[in-house]
């Protein structure tokens, strides 16, 4: 039940008005009839029923008074006639003649006589000494009241006259008033809720048309009115619900405008303007309060016809904005001109008559309880403003107050941008410069247009004892000072910064002024340290009276950090250009040996040329020894001719494999084969001795790789050969490969008596060698083809136990 | 929304004065007519809405005693009593366009009086044949307008009562004609619901259009209500009023009209059994029982005292009856002397079913008690149980009683008295009697039938079967806003409704 009254008291809550009224002009109806039917309906049946008992009791009278004589006959027709004519009458159910004892002696329904009543009402209605009234509801026909009269004879009660009244008459009587009632409640019900629907929505039409007006507006629609009629309450919320509108459209665009644009003049010239519609005035004026002279001075001005309005300062107390900067208050002036509230100010009046201004209406803008400045607005006609204008007004100055601090925020974000922004240029121009004279001059020009100050940076001598200033190309070089002397001295001497508001009035001064040429000036000394190192001094003076802020003093620290790293770049720079001079001469040496390797190319140049007739002798040679003519001496002359042939050629061949290498071939290289392959070349070799043994243990990992397959040939059969011809008696040559990704190591091993350690570092070098018919170029060669395949050599040694050549080979060389 | 009702509240308001108002007269039915067909029902409920719409070839006088022009305007009888020439009434439509004639006449005759003519009617029963089936022995078409009856036997007074019905609307509706009816009468048939039946009045009537436009039958079967609706003035005519009802209708608006029917109410003797076999003993009880002081007492005025087995109205009523003067001493004395001295044990059946009739049993028991009879009362609800009852052999004593639309005494003596009469419930039987009857039926000659009836009428008063109780009075009401109102002995409007106005109070 709580649940179901709450959620009717919830739909209740949720229905309109007109509903509403309607809902209570049904339920103000239904109770009224609610109470008037059960009264209406009480006094009726007593009414009729109280009708019904007189006569009914008269009836029964009659009755019983027209029965004695058919009674005391005992005639049975008379008494049938007398219960008859009872019964024709409209309302009798029933009339009848009992004896004392009940029988009947006449009956509405004849066939009765003769049986005997012994029923609890019959008993009674024949027992009573007097008139009784029974009610009683027989089975059928609605109930009954039953009146019962004796009849006396001379005293003697000899029987009872009874009848039976049927109230249905009657009930449907208050059956129909009550139907009535109803009909008649419901109709006005029907009529009331009818009234009530078209009355309620007449009245609330305007009432619908400000709902409809504020859902527009909540909308966004703005631009809606509502349409005002009559000047009733409704009327009047109508306008003040337009001029509502107009307010919170004004706000609305000038919180746009605010939104939209950092500039506080074209706010304040928007506010206005909103302010100058909002209350229809002919002129506005906002004018910022100016903390340092208490006055307030005009900004704005809309709707002037001179120019005096705007160069207005408004002072405390005077005018009717005075009165405001004084009150804090809103003033209203109906005729300012003849307004004797308020302190007259001959300027004021007399721009007021130039603009013929009459109603003039004056409000604070205030932020933070504190004002900032005032709204100020003007009619040329005497029309006075409201204190709905005032309120208005007032919202206006809040906004104007929003742009004033939104554009003192901005002014304060624009100058702490323009720091940062010297502070990024300085940064910038240290990296891109070492010159110590390039960074004052950005620092120099900082302080200029930060705070139109001067700055020079002072550097400690090697000797610790003076300071100079660095040359920056604009002159007043001056001479240096002294450590602990004067401002510069003193910073350089304490290591901490030093500000000075008035140097005049600072004994520390050393006169004449290093700086400038006396006068007033504020002075702010930085030390400029590296790791606890002093450099030199940054000095920054104003011409002007200055205070320095702690953001100054912030922001000139770091520009004197960044001179100081510049100061250090700069040493660091000269201590580079010495190392760079050492490298020049290591590259005098390099280039001796680049001489030498042209050397080597010119001799190759010269094999290759000798290598055709060389050729030819060979052939010639062949030929000769197959001549079985020559014998002897000849034959002998001719072996050594073609051995020292073979020789050339070899010799020819290193030189032309030295001098002009080809680039290398890439394929793919099977490294095992080309081992093996060289391995057996080798032990077809001469040179090879019989009793070197050949040993391998490859890595079946070992991918094939890139490579040129008879270069690699050539470094294995240089190497190999190398590696036999030490072994003239025998000993073992060693190849093992090794895959370690993405590389493949092969090492060769003999077990030579090894290379000397002395020796060992030259070995590559060309044209070194130790022995008397070598070249010296066979491991230069293996060398180079080893790095021309991305590979690295390495060689190992160990006297009486042999040498590693360890070889590192690129699998898939970069440049193949 | 207020103008356009005040518009329409204006153009009711002019609008109202423009029609007239069509004059229906409401007319009461306790209940529905079975069939509205005449050859299927004859009964008092058919004959009341049936009247305006049907009209026979003859009408009879309001007395019933005189045969007048119908749809015949005039009518030669052969010299055998036996060939009727009847002359047609021209111009004459049905409701429904069909013109009457003499064709039309032919066919109603057959339809009602001709087993084995074509239109000859049997299902559902055709209501004449038992009283007057076979009769006619030709009917022939003379001309448009003329036709000739043979008969078979001079019993003419029913025959030429036939309504006749549409032959165009037997045509189309065949049996279910009751439910369409069709006649010539000064109103048509309209609709009929359960508690409604409406009629129109018929614009080509050949006695002009009626007065009424429209009658309306209205069916309510509760006597209260009746009466409510009758005083509450949406009634205009109660045929017959309950005697109980009689004293709240003694009202400025209301006229009452008192008309005597031909009807006899009479306590019957079971004659074919002791005690009452023995008519000394019949005479004694006459003797006891003061009928005159019952109906003067208790009869509310809707009876007069009976003497005879015929009702006044009609020839044969024999006003010179008297009955036994009432001496209860000399009943008692005259049942002594016969043995009865010890007094009689006896029951009696009533229909209890009218009051009157319950009181009157009540006044016989009181009398008899007073001569040493004692009575049982055995209360039937309706003739029908009563009639089946004695039929049985209940009762000693019976209250019954017999009506004719028809004065003629035939009527009143064949059927309750002529030995092996099925509505014999006495099981009176006199052979003299009975010849008496029956040289009446063949008699032509109109006084010496009367003498005839007369004597029958004496032979059973001498042998009292039955003690006359009353002729019944019927009262009809009827608003005096109606003009025109005059009855037949059936209480029917004069003339079929075509007198009657409606003239305001």
């Amino acid at each position: 039940v709580r649940r179901l009254l709450g959620r009717c008291r919830a739909l209740y809550q949720g229905a309109s008005l007109q509903t509403k009224f309607a809902l209570r002009v049904v339920l103000s109806t239904a109770l009224l009839f609610g109470v008037l039917l059960p009264v209406v309906l009480y006094i009726q049946t007593r009414a009729l029923l109280s009708a019904v008992e007189d006569s009914g009791f008269r009836v029964a009278e009659i009755f019983a008074r027209s029965s004695v004589q058919a009674v005391v006959a005992d005639d049975y027709l008379v008494m049938q006639h007398v219960v008859n004519g009872i019964s024709s009458e409209r309302r009798v159910r029933y009339a009848m003649l009992l004896k004392n004892d009940g029988e009947v002696l006449a009956h509405t329904r004849a066939l009765e006589r003769g049986r005997r009543y012994t029923d609890p009402i019959s008993a009674a209605a024949a027992a009573t000494d007097g008139p009784l009234l029974q009610r009683h509801s027989p089975r059928e026909g609605g109930p009954v009241y039953d009146f019962a009269v004796p009849v006396y004879v001379l005293g003697e009660k000899r029987a009872t006259a009874r009848v039976g009244f049927s109230i249905r008459a009657e009930q449907a009587e208050i059956a129909r008033t009550r139907n009535y009632i109803i009909f008649l409640g419901l109709s006005v019900l029907s009529l009331g809720v009818a009234w009530a629907s078209v009355e309620a929505g007449r009245m609330l039409r305007p009432v619908q048309a400000l709902v409809r007006g504020t859902r527009e507006i909540a909308r966004g629609n703005l631009g809606h009115r509502i349409p005002v009629a009559g000047g009733d309450e409704l009327g009047q919320l109508a306008m003040a619900f337009n001029r509502m509108t107009d307010s919170v459209q004004a706000l609305l665009e000038t919180s746009r405008e605010l939104s939209s644009t950092l500039d506080p003049d074209a706010v304040l010239a928007s506010v206005a303007g909103h302010a100058l519609d909002l209350v229809k005035a002919d002129l506005a004026a906002i004018a910022p309060l100016e903390r340092q002279t208490g006055e307030a001075r005009i900004k704005v001005v809309l709707g002037a016809r001179t120019e005096r309005l705007a160069t207005l300062t408004i002072r405390p107390g005077r005018g009717i904005g005075g009165a405001v900067l004084a009150s804090g208050e809103p003033v209203i002036s109906a005729d300012y001109l003849r307004d004797p509230g308020l302190v007259h100010d001959p300027g004021y009046d007399d721009a007021c008559r130039e603009e013929g201004i009459v109603s003039t209406v004056a409000v604070p803008i205030t932020l933070k309880g504190n004002i900032v400045g005032l709204l100020w607005m003007a009619h040329r006609s005497p029309r006075a403003f409201s204190h709905e204008d005032v309120d208005a007004l007032r919202r206006m100055a809040h906004q104007a107050a929003i742009a004033m601090e939104n554009a003192r925020l901005y002014d304060e974000t624009r100058v702490k941008t323009a720091r940062l922004e010297s502070l990024l240029g300085m940064s910038r121009a240290i990296t891109a410069t070492l010159e110590p004279g390039r960074i004052v001059a950005i620092v120099r020009q900082a302080v200029t247009d930060l705070m139109g100050g001067v700055a020079r940076v002072w550097v400690l001598r090697p000797d610790h004892t003076h300071l100079v200033p660095v040359p920056d190309g604009h002159g007043e070089d001056g001479g240096g000072v002294e450590v602990g002397h004067g401002l510069v001295g003193t910073v350089a001497a304490t290591g901490r910064l030093l500000i000075v508001d008035d140097v005049g009035d600072d004994r520390r001064v050393v006169r004449p002024d290093p700086v400038e040429g006396g006068g007033r000036v504020a002075f702010l000394g930085l030390p400029l340290l590296r790791e606890d190192r002093l450099l030199g001094v940054l000095e920054i003076a104003a011409r002007a009276p200055y205070r320095f802020t702690e953001d100054d003093v912030s922001l000139f620290s770091s520009f004197a950090q960044q001179a100081a790293i510049a100061l250090e770049n700069a040493g660091l720079f000269q201590a580079l250009k010495t190392s760079h001079e050492e490298l020049i001469t290591a590259q005098t040496e390099l280039v001796r040996k680049t001489r030498m390797a042209a050397m080597g190319q010119l001799a190759a140049v010269v094999a290759h040329e000798a290598r055709n007739p060389l050729g030819a002798v060979s052939n010639c040679v062949q030929l000769l020894r197959g001549n079985p003519h020559i014998t002897g001496e000849d034959a002998e002359l001719l072996a050594i001719v073609q051995t020292e042939t073979q020789r050339l050629n070899d010799i020819v061949s290193d030189f032309l494999a030295f001098g002009r290498p080809r680039p290398p071939q890439f394929q793919a290289v099977h490294l095992h084969d080309v081992i093996a392959a060289t391995l057996a070349a080798l032990r077809r070799d001469d040179r090879c001795p019989e009793s070197v043994a050949f040993a391998t243990k490859f890595d079946p990992d070992v991918p094939v790789i890139r490579g040129d397959p008879d270069q690699l040939r050539q470094v294995f059969w240089n190497l190999f050969l190398n590696a036999v011809e030490v072994m003239p008696r025998g000993g073992e040559l060693r190849v093992e490969t090794r895959h370690s990704p993405p590389r493949v190591d092969v090492v060769v091993h003999d077990s030579g008596p090894g290379i000397a350690a002395s020796v060992l570092p030259r070995i590559f070098e060309p044209f070194f060698t130790t022995r008397a018919a070598g070249t010296g170029l066979g491991l230069a060669i293996v060398q180079r083809i080893v790095e021309e395949h991305g590979g690295e050599i390495a060689v190992n040694s160990e006297q009486g136990v042999g040498t590693w050549f360890t070889l590192s080979l690129a699998v898939q060389p970069k440049n193949s | 929304v207020i103008r356009l009702a005040v518009a329409l509240a204006l153009a009711v308001g002019l609008a109202g004065p423009a029609v007239a108002a069509p004059k229906v007269m409401t007319y009461h039915l306790a209940s529905a007519p079975d069939l509205l067909d005449p050859a299927k029902c004859s009964n008092l409920r058919c004959q009341r809405v049936m009247w305006p719409l049907y009209e026979p070839l003859v009408n009879l006088s309001g007395d019933l005693k005189a045969v007048t022009p119908g749809l015949a305007e005039s009518w030669d009888v052969g010299a055998d009593g036996l060939t009727y020439t009847f002359h047609l009434r021209k111009g004459v439509k049905f409701h429904d366009g069909t013109p009457f004639n003499a064709a039309a006449a032919k066919i109603n005759l057959e339809r009602n009086f001709l087993p084995g003519s074509a239109h000859y009617t049997a299902v559902p029963p055709n209501v004449r044949e038992r009283q007057l089936g076979g009769l006619i022995k030709d009917v022939a078409v003379l001309n448009e307008h003329t036709l000739t009856i043979v008969l078979k036997s001079p019993k003419v007074h029913l025959l030429f009562l036939a309504p006749m019905v549409s032959p165009g609307a037997l045509d189309r509706y065949g049996a279910r004609l009751g439910e369409s009816p069709v006649g010539t009468g000064p109103f048509r048939f309209v609709r009929a619901t359960a508690d409604e039946i409406r009629l129109a009045a018929f614009a080509d009537y050949w006695g002009g259009r009626p007065k009424l436009d429209e009658i309306s039958f209205r069916i309510i079967s509760r006597s209260d209500r009746t009466m409510d609706e009758f005083l509450a003035g949406r009634i205009d005519f109660l045929p017959e009023v309950e005697p109980v009802y009689l004293e709240r209708l003694r009202t400025p608006r209301t006229t009452l009209v008192r008309i005597p029917t031909l009807s006899i109410y009479y306590l019957g003797f079971r004659v074919d059994r002791p005690p009452l076999d023995d008519v000394r003993v019949r005479q004694a009880l006459a003797r006891a029982i003061d009928v005159e002081r019952m109906v003067l007492f208790n009869s509310r005025g809707m009876a007069v005292p009976a003497y005879g087995p015929i009702p006044p109205g009609g020839d044969a009523y024999d006003a010179g009856l008297k009955r036994s003067r009432y001496s209860p001493e000399g009943a008692r004395r005259q049942l002594a002397e016969i043995g009865h001295a010890a007094g009689l044990k006896l029951s009696l059946v009533v229909n209890a079913d009218w009051g009157f009739l319950a009181e009157l049993a009540q006044a016989v028991k009181v009398d008899l008690a007073k001569v040493g009879v004692a009575v049982e009362l055995v209360p039937k609800s309706g003739w029908k149980d009563l009639v089946a009852a004695v039929r049985q052999g209940t009762g000693d004593l019976f209250i019954y009683n017999w009506f004719s639309i028809f004065t003629d005494p035939e009527i009143f003596l064949a059927p309750n008295y002529e030995s092996g009469s099925a509505d014999n419930l006495t099981r009176y039987g006199n052979p003299v009697f009975d010849a008496l009857l029956q040289q009446a039926r063949v008699t032509g000659d109109p006084a010496a039938r009367l003498e005839l009836y007369r004597r029958a009428q004496r032979i059973l008063v001498e042998d009292s079967p039955i003690l006359p109780l009353f002729h019944e009075v019927r009262v009809s009401a009827y608003r005096t806003r109606l003009s025109g109102v005059e009855l037949t002995v059936h209480s029917q409007p004069v003339d079929r409704f075509t007198r009657i106005d409606i003239r305001g109070e």
